[in-house]
């Protein structure tokens, strides 16, 4: 060992976990698809424009174009969050005991999308349902791990 | 207080990336925090269960820090544990050399 070596010797700093890596949580995709629904919600119901004041159009265009963008970005986290749990967390297994797990993440991803294609209460709502029934899933299997 | 002014760690983990990668040697400037306050943003170290941790700080709440790892799928960090003291925190690491330049 050198004097260097003496004076500042290298010490560890964790940059992960006491616990396995690979905390799953479903947590992420929920809130992310219920920004979704809230952005939707603020983009059909928009405050109006008032003519005599240029301030308000311009406020008009710079919310609405947050808040589409707020949406495409937390659908394509929404969708990104539940493919991990696809792939990543959900085991062969879990399969046996729903075996509609393939299929809703299918849909579920796919509404991610329509989301970010389409302004609609409908499918915002349906995003939500669907990712949810993706957390009920994932407590359960979670349950019977532990 | 460190009476050393400067501390050398080495990265064990995955949840800073791709700030920090495993392997890769820090410095960290134990007296940062003597006459000036964390700001958000600040890569830290700090104790945690008889460890030294390396996080950023995400928000500041008086004496009380939240902190998080850049790679959040791989992070157990306050979203987990919550806040940390202000007096858990053991420096600041400093800049190091620009990525992609090995020597």
């Amino acid at each position: 060992m050198n004097l260097f070596d003496l004076i500042f010797p290298v010490k560890k700093a964790y940059a992960h976990c006491d616990i396995p890596c690979g905390v799953y949580d479903p947590k992420p995709a929920q809130m992310a698809a219920e920004s979704v629904y809230k952005m939707v919600e603020k983009i059909l119901n928009p405050t109006q424009i008032d003519e005599n004041d240029p301030a308000s159009r311009v406020n008009y265009h710079n919310n609405m174009t947050r808040y589409v963008i707020v949406k495409e970005q937390q659908a394509e986290i929404c969708k990104r969050e539940v493919l991990i749990l696809w792939t990543d967390f959900f085991k062969e297994e879990n399969l046996k005991d729903f075996p509609e797990l393939h299929d809703l993440v299918w849909k579920t991803t796919k509404f991610c999308s329509k989301n970010k294609r389409e302004v609609s209460m409908e499918a915002a709502k349906e995003l939500q349902a669907n990712v949810d029934k993706v957390a009920e899933i994932f407590t359960k299997v979670k349950a019977a791990v532990k | 207080m460190n009476l050393n002014p400067l501390s050398r760690y080495k990265i064990v983990g995955h949840s800073m990336e791709p700030t920090f990668r495993e392997g890769e040697v820090v410095w960290v400037n134990n007296w940062a925090y003597l006459f000036s306050k964390p700001r958000v943003g600040d890569l830290i170290v700090f104790d945690f269960n008889k460890r030294k941790l390396v996080k950023r700080i995400i928000e500041i709440k008086k004496e009380h820090l939240l902190v998080m790892g850049d790679n959040p799928r791989d992070s157990l960090d306050s979203r987990k544990f919550g806040e940390i003291e202000f007096e858990q925190v053991k420096g600041k690491v400093l800049l190091r050399k620009p990525q992609g330049v090995y020597i």
